[in-house]
């Protein structure tokens, strides 16, 4: 099994608040595939700084409102 | 997945089922052994052109399917890093199988089809690797 990731995220929470968008269009919003996205919602990857400030950015908030750190 | 990975794990599979072929023909399971040096590099020649020409196709197909999709992905490009990193430690343990064992084979022709057999074992463990670490999701 993979380790889990110690960085936490909200990405699903944000996504369902921006009028239910979908994982597909997310992926497509930031330019990586819909199973990368279930991944990083799932906790099981996690994405690169690039790919933090695009999602931050769809979701016009900042890159700590959509990740964290676990334990903090 | 993106058109670069699926072909990318499509090419993997025509280069197995190529080696795969070729140590078939050699074990005298399918076809006939090849006769000398020549008769082998047509025929490995011949498989190649196939494995690239069956690879285009592929490409051209699941392109005709998946135009929307992003070209490449950070996670696919990290799992084949991976994958590619295990496939290479396969040819390293077979290089030096190969070196500990080349004055023991009795002919080239065995030595020859102990390098399609790296081949093929480097690419099974590669795609092994991919599907493993596609199904963790790292």
């Amino acid at each position: 099994m993979a380790r889990p990731s110690p960085i936490t995220n909200r990405v699903r929470i944000l996504r369902e608040a921006h009028g239910q968008m979908s994982q597909a269009a997310l992926a497509a919003a930031i330019g990586v595939t819909r199973q990368t996205v279930i991944a990083i919602e799932l906790g099981k990857y996690s994405p690169s700084l690039e790919s933090a400030f695009r999602i931050a950015h769809v979701f016009q908030v900042g890159v700590e409102d959509v990740f964290g750190w676990a334990g903090d | 997945m993106t058109v670069f990975f699926r072909v990318d794990v499509a090419a993997s599979v025509f280069a197995i089922l190529a080696g795969s072929y070729h140590l078939s023909v050699f074990a005298g399971w399918i076809g006939s052994v090849p006769v000398g040096a020549l008769d082998l590099f047509w025929r490995l020649g011949w498989s190649v052109a196939a494995v690239v020409v069956l690879t285009v196709l592929f490409a051209i197909g699941v392109a005709a399917f998946e135009r929307d999709g992003p070209a490449r992905d950070e996670r696919e490009v990290q799992l084949e890093f991976r994958a590619t990193r295990n496939m290479g430690m396969v040819y390293a343990f077979g290089l030096i199988t190969l070196l500990w064992n080349a004055f023991r084979l009795a002919d080239p022709m065995q030595l020859a089809h102990a390098v399609i057999a790296i081949l093929v074992l480097a690419e099974l463990v590669r795609l092994g690797s991919l599907a493993v670490y596609l199904r963790r999701a790292i």
